[in-house]
């Protein structure tokens, strides 16, 4: 028996060494790509004057689809905000999807809408659409309305694919603050590269404690909260040093669902976002992908790094592990709808690189530390562990970790030195000696609980409650 | 350094090389995390002390601006007696600020005033310094002395950056087709561009298109120089400035260009001639109508939107068509090229689906999209 046990533990330790071996070096050198194309894109576009897109009469129509559910008490702010975007061809679509209260009204209202005969073409499935409006007044001509029927997020997503008339369409969350110019940074990729370019994805930012006043970012902080500052270090870690690599690298799996700009021809053809997921950002992109793949057409899908998005996270334990469950849920439904991908070498760095990466360190990493934790306990019990050894491996776990949130606040400060205050700096140095602590192993019980309920066959989005950019500071 | 020395020893001693190394990793982690701390604070220290010195240097600069923009043109000329240049010109950064201040302020600027600033610029050899950095390792200072070269007109840069308009770099690459444009002063300085072996971006096109309409509309009468280039991408631009700055002349190349084999030239040919107001072609793309894309056939409707009853029953077998596209343009042509008084008893004669009723109706509120 005695043996048998060693026997698994030497193996199981093997296993758990190669992994933890694997996880850290693909960090590492996800953070030095990043790094390089962090680089050439500021070197790139230091003197670039986004205002010769502005005023340029053959710059492509974009058409931005905001779904709204239930959003009455801040829809108008949030339209207003987004006729302001500065853009020469643009094209405001919101989506109302059966709102329960009187969202419709309050944009009639405001809006001065009426029904209109509109013809388009519904190349994508989605609920009834009951009525399309446009304003009287020539001030809103940028904007159209469409009521339909509820049928969820991704749902409305389609309907507003089908009805804008845009060359390129940007998805975004009604509820996001959006800079000024973040259509004609997010649009440029799409002028200047060699090959069709398919999506871009932006940065998206935590604006919780940000001075935000009708619909604008007027300064910049760090969060107050403990639990959003957390995720101001995650978002970082995420966005500088992981997306900025995958792209480079040409391995982009996933483009925010709050803000992402796709050529709305290929979107349509593949068939627009899956009702069937609750991760219908991410299917959409690894579809997209394989779409052009399949045909044998060259493509890129991008991604900037400016920070051009700023949405409210959540701040209560609550909230966050209703997202974080629904993201693990999105993310095991996409890998298993596009298994074909796994180690396929026909996808590429998709296949070879970019899937193996999520299965094994997005999906995986929860179960695999949940074992870990569970396996000490176990030989813990037996009085079987190497204490000063364990001591060690945590030290250098927690080093480990530490490097790589400095390295996230310094890309930070090189790239777009967001917060100006050094008090800032300070509290994020804090977040990130605490987060493993305090944080980390309340995400891996989070992602536990989405494998669980992705078994038990859990659809819901789980209700995303969320304060207000305008409510008082206590 | 004794610290670490002596853990190091009691971590082999007690616990094997394992030991040592996650030791070793432990310090290196932490070293290097220290160091990224360090590096960020640094860094904010020198931003705040660069801004300071920026600020300080940029009021020097801008009284001389000022000075050489308010007073007569021997004022410029005295400057060289000055030891403005060993004091506030000595270094790197001190010159391109400078730069930076008189691009910007030439940007704003025309004639007398903008010569004065060009003086300025070489009275202080800062088109030498550009001209240096053409020459540069660095692909983003050889793109940037490009665009301050072609803002402060400095002609003599012409042979070195037409070597850069086949630089592997993007960005050196578009800004020297804008600097050819805007430096070479005859009429075909376009021309270059047909000899480019490689797509035009939209990105390119588009600054192209800016610098074209910067020079003056009247100065551009004919792009046929472009309709021969190597590369379909300069063809289309090509087309598309035509159509845009309106040259009645490029007409009848445009027709040949209505029957090229790529079909993005043929569909901007036909919106071109649409646009020229050609109506010569009517016949010619009636005939053709059948055998075209989607993409090709609705140009066509465009273009004879208004050319009378000879296209009647092509519309309307268009607005039948299972194409939304096709039925929809057919539909706009239908309503704004026909007399309602004819049309509407000719319409309620056909048996037509409710959704191309909804075309007919979307093409009539002007506030709706076309096609």
């Amino acid at each position: 028996m005695k043996s048998a046990l060693e026997t698994f533990t030497y193996y199981f330790d093997a296993v758990l060494l190669v992994y933890t071996i694997a996880i850290c070096s693909s960090y590492i050198l996800l953070a030095i790509v990043s790094a390089q194309a962090l680089l050439r894109y500021k070197r790139k576009n230091a003197n670039t004057d986004y205002r010769e897109i502005l005023a340029s009469p053959i710059a492509p129509t974009v058409s931005l689809i905001a779904p709204a559910y239930n959003e009455s008490l801040t829809i108008v702010e949030n339209v207003r905000s987004l006729l302001a975007l500065q853009y020469p061809e643009l094209e405001i679509v919101v989506v109302n999807d059966g709102s329960k209260d009187n969202t419709l009204e309050k944009l009639i209202e405001n809006f001065d809408l009426e029904p209109v005969p509109y013809a388009f073409d519904a190349q994508i499935k989605h609920q009834e659409i009951r009525n399309i409006y446009k304003s009287r007044q020539e001030i809103y001509s940028r904007l159209l309305i469409v009521d339909k029927k509820n049928g969820g997020k991704a749902d409305a997503l389609n309907s507003g694919l089908n009805v804008s008339s845009g060359r390129f369409a940007a998805c975004i969350d009604v509820d996001c603050v959006l800079s000024q110019d973040a259509i004609l940074k997010m649009i440029k990729p799409f002028l200047e590269s060699k090959n069709r370019t398919i999506a871009v994805g932006g940065v998206i930012r935590i604006a919780n404690s940000c001075v935000i006043e009708d619909g604008y970012l007027k300064a910049i902080h760090v969060p107050d909260n403990m639990i959003a500052r957390f995720q101001v270090m995650e978002y970082t870690r995420a966005f500088l040093m992981g997306r900025m690599g995958w792209s480079k690298a040409d391995g982009l799996l996933l483009i925010s669902g709050a803000f992402g700009l796709f050529d709305r021809e290929i979107a349509i053809a593949c068939g627009g976002y899956d009702h069937s997921t609750v991760g219908e950002d991410m299917e959409l992109i690894v579809r997209m992908r394989r779409y052009m793949i399949e045909k044998g057409e060259k493509y890129e899908v991008s991604f900037i790094p400016d920070p051009l998005c700023w949405t409210e996270a959540p701040s209560t334990h609550k909230i966050l592990s209703r997202q974080r469950n629904r993201w693990m849920r999105g993310t095991i439904e996409t890998l298993l709808m596009h298994k074909k991908m796994f180690f396929n070498p026909k996808y590429g760095v998709l296949g070879m690189l970019s899937y193996p990466y999520w299965f094994f360190f997005e999906w995986m990493a929860p179960i695999i530390e949940t074992f870990g934790i569970v396996y000490f306990l176990l030989l813990a019990l037996l009085n079987l562990p190497n204490w000063p050894f364990f001591f060690a491996l945590m030290g250098s776990v927690y080093a480990f970790a530490m490097m790589m949130s400095m390295a996230a606040i310094l890309f930070d400060e090189l790239s777009y030195h967001q917060y100006k205050r050094f008090k800032d700096i300070l509290k994020l140095i804090v977040a990130a000696m605490l987060e493993p602590f305090f944080h980390h192993p309340f995400a891996v019980w989070w992602g536990i609980q989405g494998n669980i309920d992705f078994i038990r066959g859990k659809k819901s989005w789980g209700e995303m409650t969320r304060t207000g950019f305008n409510a008082p500071k206590k | 350094m004794n610290v670490l020395k002596s853990l190091s020893e009691y971590a082999l001693a007690n616990h094997g090389h394992g030991m040592l190394f996650i030791f070793w990793l432990i310090f290196t982690f932490l070293f290097l995390a220290a160091c990224f701390l360090i590096l960020t604070l640094l860094s904010r220290i020198s931003k705040i002390s660069d801004v300071k010195k920026e600020i300080k240097l940029k009021s020097i600069y801008e009284v001389l601006i000022l000075d050489v923009m308010e007073e007569e043109h021997g004022k410029v000329k005295s400057i060289e007696n000055r030891s403005f240049q060993k004091e506030h010109l000595s270094t790197r950064f001190q010159k391109q600020l400078l730069v930076n201040e008189l691009v910007a302020v030439h940007k704003g600027l025309d004639g007398a005033l903008a010569e004065r600033i060009r003086q300025l610029f070489k009275m202080l050899e800062l088109d030498q310094f550009c001209l240096q950095k053409l020459n540069s390792g660095r692909w983003e200072v050889k793109a940037s002395a490009i665009n301050e070269i072609r803002e402060m007109q400095i002609s003599e840069a012409i042979p070195l950056i037409e070597k850069l308009v086949f630089d592997k770099e993007f960005l050196v690459r578009g800004n020297a087709q804008l600097a050819l444009l805007e430096l070479k002063e005859e009429r075909d300085s376009i021309g270059f561009l047909a000899g480019l072996g490689y797509a035009l971006s939209d990105w390119e096109q588009l600054r192209l298109h800016e610098s074209l309409k910067a020079r003056g509309e009247t100065k551009h009468d004919s792009f046929q120089l472009l309709f021969d280039a190597k590369h379909p991408s300069v063809i289309i631009f090509g087309v598309r400035m035509s159509s845009y700055f309106g040259c009645i002349q490029d007409i009848p190349a445009l027709t040949q260009l209505s029957k090229h084999p790529n079909e993005e030239i043929r569909y901007q040919s036909i919106k071109a001639l649409r646009n020229l107001g050609d109506f010569e072609a009517e016949s010619d793309l009636e005939k053709r109508f059948e055998s075209e894309t989607i993409k090709v056939k609705t140009a066509i409707l465009e273009y004879l939107q208004g050319t009378g009853y000879n296209s009647l029953q092509l519309f309307l077998d268009a607005l039948t068509s299972k194409d939304h596209q096709l039925s929809l343009m057919a539909a706009f042509g239908l309503k704004r090229g026909y007399d309602p008084s004819f049309l509407e008893p000719l319409l309620k004669g056909l048996q037509l689906s409710e959704a191309v009723h909804l075309c007919l109706k979307h093409a009539e509120d002007p506030r709706l999209p076309a096609p």
